[in-house]
Parts: C-alpha cells; structure tokens; sequence
C-alpha cells in the first residue's frame, strides 16, 4: 500500500512539474472559456426589439403602423426630413404612404421584417371589404418556443475538447515509462519495480489530475461567468469522468505506439483533438452542420461530438435517453485503447539501453 | 548561411507543415461555404423544415407559400429532433402540421410552429405562417371570395427600394471575406507554431551560439531569421490564396482579390515578425510554442471578428482589439467595395505591428547578448 501511495504522490510531481501539463491541462481551459466568453456573450443578449421606421405624419398609415408591436414609429414631417434619419441610421426603413418602402442596405433581416408588416398591409387593403374578416388576434398556430444557447454549446464543446486532455498525461507518462524514450523509463526498467502497478498508478493520476482541471473550469465558468453548465449535475459529471477515462486511454495508447519522442507524440495528440473538436464545432457551428448533414455517421462516432451532444441534450433540452449510448461508446473506447496500449507495452524489451 | 539552414530546418518539418496545411484548407472551405449574406433587397430567405407526417395535400398551398422565399425542407423528423435543430440555430423555424383526423378538433388541430421567439428570424417565421393562415381564415368566410383569391391576394407584395449607394455585393466576394479572415486565424497557428519549433531549434544548434560570437549587426542576424523563412511562409499564403480561385476562378479578376492578396501577404510578414519577436522571448521551450499559437490564434480569432461578427462583439473589447493586427485586416477585408485609399492606413498599421514586433525581437536579441 505505501508503495502504491509513494508511486501515486511521485507520478503527481511528474506531472504538476511539467509545464506543458500545467498549461495545456488547467490554464488553456480557462483562457478560451474567457474568449468564448467575451465572444458569444452578447449574442445571448441579442433579442428582439422593435425596429425603428420613418413614416410621413398623415393620420393613417401611420395610425395603423403605430398599433405593429414590432415597429417602433418615427413620424416626421417631409419624405425628406425621412430620408434624412434613414441615411443617417437612426431608422431601418422609410415607409412612403403609398406604402411603398425604402430601406438601409445594410440591414436585411430588419428590412425583411418591416418588407413582412407592409406587405400584409398591402394584401389587407386588395382584400377590400373582406378585410374586416381578418382577425389578426386569433392565434391560428400553436406556438412554441425553443430558446438558443450558444455560449452554453460553446462551453460544452470546450469541456469535450479538454476532458480529452487526460490524454496529455497519458502520453507524458508512457513515454517516461519506456527505456528507450527517456532516463526515467530507463532507471525504472532496470529496477524491480512492479510496471503494471507503474500503469495502473500512471492511469489513475492522470484522470484524477485532469478531471480535476475539468473541475476547476466549470467553477471558473460558474463563479467568474456565472453561467450554469448543469441541470443534471450527477449524470454530467459522470460523462465527464468517463470522457477522461476515455482521454487517459488514448493518450496512453498514443503513448505506448512506436518509438516517436513525446514532442512528435503530443503534436499527434493535439491534432487528432483539435481536428475532432473543430467537427464537433469548436470552430463555429458551421463546421459542426456540415459534418451532421453529410457525414451523420462520423458525427455519431466522434467522440466530442458526443459528450457536446449529451450534455446539451441532457441539461439544455432535458432529454436524458442519449446519456447510455454516450457512455456505452466512450467506454467501448476506452477499453478498445486500453487494451490495445497494455498489449503494445508488454511486447516492449530492450536488448540495450 | 543562416538563410540556407533554416531552409534545411524548414525542409526537416516538411510533413508537419503539409499536414497542417491540408488540414486547416479543408477547414477554409468547409467553415466558409455555410456563411452567406445577402445585401440587395431580397427578402431573407428562412430555414425552414416542416414535418407533414400524413403527407396531406390540404397543407400544400401554405407549404407552397412559404417555399417562395424561403428555403423549406419536408422532413420526417421527430419533435424532439426538431427542436434541436432550433436550439442549434440550424434552422429558422419548425412547423408540425396536425394530423389530418384531428384536423376538426380544436385542441390538436392547430399546426406547431417551434422556433427561438428570442431571435428575429423565428418570430419571422411564426409571423409568416400565422399571418397566411390570417388571410385563409379571411378568404374561407368571405361570400365572394375563393381559394384561388387568396393565391392572387398573397401574391401582392410591398414594393421595396434600396437607399444604396453601394453596388450589390455577388456571393462569390462575400465567400471571399470570409475566407480570407478565415485564413489569418490559419497563418496565425501555423506560422506561430512551426516557425517557432525552427526558430527554436536553431537557437539549440551550434550555428547560433557561433552566430553570437560573430561580429555580425544584430541587425542583419534579425533580418536573415525573418527572410529564411520567408519562403516557407510565401508558399503556404500563395497555396491559401491560389486554393481560394478553385471556388471561384472568376475572383482572380475582382479588385477585392487584389486586396485580399496584399493584405494577406502583409500580414505574412506581421506574423513572421510577431514569431520572431516570440522566439527571441521564449528561447528554446518547444511546449511554449505550441501554447502560444493556440492561445494568440484562437484569441485574435474570436476577438477580431473571424469567428464572430465584430458588431456582435461587447462595446468596451471593440476598443482592445484594436491592439491586435488581425483587427485591421479583418476590417479591410469587411468592406467589400472600398478603393486604395480606404483601406491603406489599415495596411499602414498593420505593417507598423510587424515593425514593431520586429524592433522589441532586436531588443530582447540584445539584451540576451549582454554579459552579465
């Protein structure tokens, strides 16, 4: 037992000792939460507010655009006095009374609104004495509202991207463990040193080191943001967890396969992340619908795109039933890379060091 | 000398290089061929997806309707897929249309409109459909009218005129924008990281320590670094630039391409200067460039407006990134019909960054220099 203590206390060192580890596993989460942030922050607070028109003051036309919740009348004297606050932006569009309609260039979907309300105007009026039929207060659909979150999916693929951290760990570890890649993994295979202890010890540090780092964002995000990432807090932590399982078994069997030096390994390791986060949509949501839209298989299987969709699913649209499948894949992986890393280690023996 | 090293340093990381380079073309294409605007009066066409499970002609007209403006896709989605859909923002509005049998009964008969009522192009949706079924109400009411009226009524349009002095921007230059803001995010990461592992391995070399010794001006030692890979450089924006006239071979003729072309090739040498500068700091800890590009790329991409429109961007950071050279070349890049003199004292900016990078390079180089 106390070997197992002194081995868990000396792989922690390792790693807190490395800067690489300090940076890529604690620091670099919370500098890009702080650019998602700053980024999507106001396109949260992006709602809806009427949109400003210029209208001539004759009684009627504007009488009637007055009662449009979406409008936010400006009523001016002259066309010219109109044409004057359209060009200087303080109004989207300029509604002549003949109801025709002059708007900014630079301001389509406002444009499409006001193009929307008039139109429904000029089609009142053709309908003539039937107009009086057209009953605008009765809701002839049922309407429901499903609210967005973007900085929220913005976290969750952030939180995807490093729970696979872990695999930085697993890559350090490995490749101290083997004689040929480093004086460590040299002194110790000279030593009676148990090596399965030496993995499972490797196995555990890391996922407890960077499922801690995953802790201390989504404090970050939850204290410094005061964005709240969870509305089932026990099923997506357990996500997490196993997401770092799964981060720690790759990085260990990147780490385990062929004589590469860590930098080179690591490099791997960051392109095969960066590359499954970008199509899971780290990059932008643009990515992320191309990849659904034509490869809705590989969206399926990759990784980040699951625990992204999980948790959105889970604490955004509280639908809990893809949690099973997402843990039953990500831990599919982990035993797949698992298995695959001890096998490679153990053939490993060195005729000279 | 120094220039053919680096050349053979350059050489070494061939492969990285390609591999970066080919994967981050594919990310251009990909993340650029979604984003679309429309600056013309054209009513904004809504992504929209209706569910019609019966598969019930009695819906067709308004299924008609709003597949004149808008891009409306027939779908066999469940609910809950739908409103991931909406969530994701892929698209505008969902509509469910009730199941004929139920269609008499006043509780299940209504059709399910799903959209994001905080954003404008759902409750444009929603106003679109109530507002036809509004006039179908009217019409089915009326003694004199018939359903072949309200086609006639709803084709009646407002008449729309643009206050422009502007000539309308074609997709292909919109495309252009985006990818060319697309491609400083790029040139940032790679130029950052695998520059600064060359850099950083030829400062562990012994070419380095005889460079020091040498009476050479630090200047010349600076501008030699910067030049040697200068061509590396030059070939990955020429591949990025060249790869964007396979989309759109008709670009190679637009103004805005030249624009494109020199702004992208001056913020080549911004950021060879800006890695030099951080090579000069940072010295030989590899693990460091692989930090800093991330951080400086991703920072400068979602602050300088290549991933999120600069208006939608926070008042007071507006006022930061104008610290940051991405910035001015994304604003060029913005204004798609500008002449030379719009747009050259951002280019005069973003030159003085190199400038400046370059002189604190020289400096920190110096002071590394001087016994201690």
């Amino acid at each position: 037992m106390r070997t197992i203590f002194r081995t868990f206390a000396y792989l922690c060192k390792i790693h807190l000792s490395d800067l690489g580890f300090t940076f890529w596993v604690i620091l670099y989460p919370l500098i890009m939460a702080s650019f998602f942030y700053l980024g999507f922050h106001n396109l949260q607070q992006n709602q809806f507010e009427p949109i400003p028109v210029a209208v001539v003051q004759d009684g009627y036309i504007s009488d009637i655009l007055k009662d449009i919740d979406i409008l936010e009348v400006k009523e001016v004297l002259t066309e010219e006095a109109a044409m004057e606050l359209l060009e200087e932006k303080n109004v989207a569009g300029f509604i002549h009374p003949d109801l025709s309609v002059t708007v900014m260039d630079d301001s389509t979907l406002e444009s499409s609104m006001i193009y929307q309300v008039v139109t429904t105007m000029v089609q009142s009026f053709e309908l003539g004495e039937d107009a009086s039929r057209l009953d605008f207060s009765k809701q002839h659909i049922a309407s429901e509202n499903q609210a967005s979150n973007l900085l929220v999916i913005a976290f969750y693929t952030l939180l995807a991207s490093v729970s696979f951290y872990s695999m930085f760990g697993g890559i350090s570890l490995i490749t101290s463990l083997q004689a040929n890649l480093s004086s460590i993994g040299s002194r110790i295979s000279m030593v009676p040193v148990s090596r399965r202890t030496f993995l499972f010890m490797t196995f555990v540090v890391s996922l407890l080191l960077n499922t801690l780092a995953n802790g201390i964002l989504i404090a970050y995000i939850y204290f410094v943001f005061s964005v709240s990432l969870f509305q089932y807090w026990g099923w997506s932590l357990l996500l997490l967890f196993i997401a770092n399982v799964f981060g720690t078994a790759m990085g260990m069997l990147i780490g385990g396969v062929g004589s590469y030096t860590e930098n080179t390994k690591i490099t791997i390791a960051l392109i095969i992340n960066l590359v499954l986060s970008a199509l899971a949509g780290m990059m932008g949501m643009s990515i992320r619908q191309v990849v659904r839209e034509y490869l809705p298989f590989f969206h399926k299987i990759n990784p980040m795109a699951i625990i992204t969709d999980t948790l959105y699913q889970m604490n955004q649209l509280h639908d809990i039933s893809t949690l099973s499948y997402a843990l039953f894949v990500l831990l599919g992986y982990s035993i797949l890379g698992l298995g695959l890393a001890i096998l490679y280690l153990r053939k490993e023996k060195y005729d000279a060091i | 000398m120094l220039f053919n090293v680096l050349l053979r340093l350059t050489w070494k990381r061939k492969w990285h290089i390609l591999a970066y380079l080919s994967i981050f073309l594919f990310f251009s294409f990909i993340n650029t061929n979604k984003q679309q605007e429309q600056f013309s009066f054209k009513q904004v066409a809504l992504d929209i997806e209706i569910v019609n499970a019966e598969k019930t002609t009695s819906y067709q007209p308004l299924i008609d309707y709003l597949k004149e403006s808008n891009h409306v896709r027939l779908s066999n989605l469940s609910e809950k897929e739908l409103r991931e859909k909406v969530f994701l923002e892929e698209i505008d509005g969902a509509i469910i249309l009730p199941i004929e049998e139920h269609a008499k009964e006043e509780t299940s008969s209504k059709i399910k409109v799903i959209t994001n009522q905080q954003n404008s192009r759902g409750l444009l949706a929603e106003a679109m459909v109530q507002q036809y079924l509004v006039f179908e109400d009217a019409i089915k009411h009326s003694d004199s009218r018939t359903k072949e009226d309200l086609k006639v009524i709803l084709s009646k349009k407002a008449q729309m005129s643009l206050n422009t002095k502007k000539q309308n921007d074609n997709e292909m230059l919109v495309w252009a924008k985006y990818y060319f803001n697309f491609v400083l995010y790029v040139i940032l990461m790679m130029f950052i990281h695998v520059f600064g592992l060359i850099l950083s391995e030829l400062a562990s070399s012994s070419l380095s320590q005889r460079i020091e010794l040498s009476p050479q001006p630090t200047l010349k030692t600076g501008i030699q670094k910067v030049g040697g890979l200068f061509l590396a450089a030059l070939f990955i924006t020429l591949t990025f630039i060249l790869s964007s006239l396979i989309f759109y071979p008709n670009l190679a003729f637009e103004t805005n391409f030249v624009k494109h072309v020199v702004f992208s090739l001056a913020f080549l040498i911004t950021t060879l200067c800006l890695t030099y500068m951080l090579s000069e700091i940072i010295g030989q800890n590899h693990f460091f460039y692989n930090g800093m590009s991330t951080v400086i790329s991703l920072g400068s991409g979602f602050l300088s407006g290549i991933f999120i429109p600069l208006e939608l961007l926070p008042k007071n950071i507006l006022h930061v990134i104008k610290l940051l050279p991405t910035y001015y070349v994304v604003e060029a890049n913005n204004q798609i019909h500008s002449s030379f003199s719009m747009y050259k004292y951002n280019l005069a900016i973003l030159l003085l960054f190199g400038f400046v990078y370059f002189m604190i390079g020289l400096s920190v180089y110096r002071l590394k220099q001087r016994p201690v």
